[in-house]
């Protein structure tokens, strides 16, 4: 089973795209904490959101945001937009309750608190924008896809809420892969410089 | 007890249709997500389930689908044997 037992409270998200995570050093334990998605056509899968699979860059913390799970009336409004990228900001702004910010993954470190005016379950527009600028829009897009993500019942059912193809964080994970394979291949190339 | 799940209750589970768990099926009540459900079926008349986690209305469906699932099954189950007791029994009555 997964780490994230328990969907229906509030989780602590990072940021596969953040700089302070070491993705070299998490090796395999990267694609174990945030699902497999890197497009290459192998079943796609859940990440376990474990926190203790992640790695550090010396010196740096990666940034965490925390979603509570969407209510059934929130995930009707979510599957409102067909652009999947405004499906996954909607979500965003129904769950996010915080986000302790740092950099590299921002531009400052900061503790990111959601303000909600009285009544209401979704984000004001400017927090969102705010939010938007200081970690780009690519990232925001990725967290509210983990909120929808935790809306699916598994490992009985595999929908999985992807990056968009042509998206530049789906692209550099793809770009890793290639990198990957192709080192791979490299050492097991037998050389042919010796006698 | 073991056993009998292996050899009967998880192919009896794949043949009603169902997932087979990965584990023993009655270890399920321990997962916190079917907790969970149960407790939200036992108290379902007092709460807006709109209000309530999506992801644990979804397991609250799956459960009652899986539970009617199962129910049918036994009753067709058990109106296959009563068809079978009857021809049995018609068989021993024109027998005589």
């Amino acid at each position: 089973m997964t780490h994230d037992r328990e969907p229906y409270r509030e989780v602590a998200v990072y940021c596969s795209g953040d700089y302070a995570i070491d993705r070299e050093a998490m090796g395999g334990k990267f694609a174990e904490h945030f699902g497999d998605t890197t497009l290459d056509g192998s079943p796609v899968q859940f990440g376990t959101r474990d926190p203790s699979l992640v790695i550090a860059r010396a010196g740096m913390t990666p940034s965490t945001f925390t979603l509570r799970a969407l209510t059934v009336q929130q995930l009707r409004a979510c599957k409102g937009p067909a652009a999947f990228a405004d499906r996954c900001l909607r979500a965003l702004m129904y769950s996010l309750v915080s986000a302790e910010l740092r950099q590299p993954l921002a531009h400052e470190a900061t503790t990111w608190v959601a303000a909600r005016s009285k009544g209401q379950e979704f984000l004001d527009l400017e927090q969102i924008d705010s939010l938007c600028e200081r970690v780009g829009e690519e990232a925001c897009v990725e967290i509210g896809s983990v909120a929808l993500q935790r809306t699916t019942l598994r490992p009985f059912s595999v929908p999985h809420f992807m990056l968009p193809a042509d998206s530049a964080l789906a692209l550099m994970r793809l770009s890793h892969t290639h990198a990957a394979t192709l080192a791979r291949a490299k050492s097991d190339t037998p050389s042919t410089d010796e006698p | 007890m073991g056993a009998h799940i292996i050899r009967q209750v998880l192919p009896q589970m794949v043949r009603d249709g169902l997932d087979e768990p990965p584990y023993c099926p009655w270890r399920s009540y321990w997962e916190p997500l079917v907790v969970e459900a149960l407790t939200l079926r036992a108290r379902r008349d007092h709460v807006d389930l709109d209000a309530q986690p999506a992801i644990v209305v979804e397991a609250l469906a799956v459960l009652e689908g899986t539970q009617h699932r199962l129910e049918a099954a036994d009753r067709k189950q058990a109106a296959e044997a009563r068809e079978t007791v009857r021809k049995l029994e018609d068989q021993r009555r024109n027998g005589r």
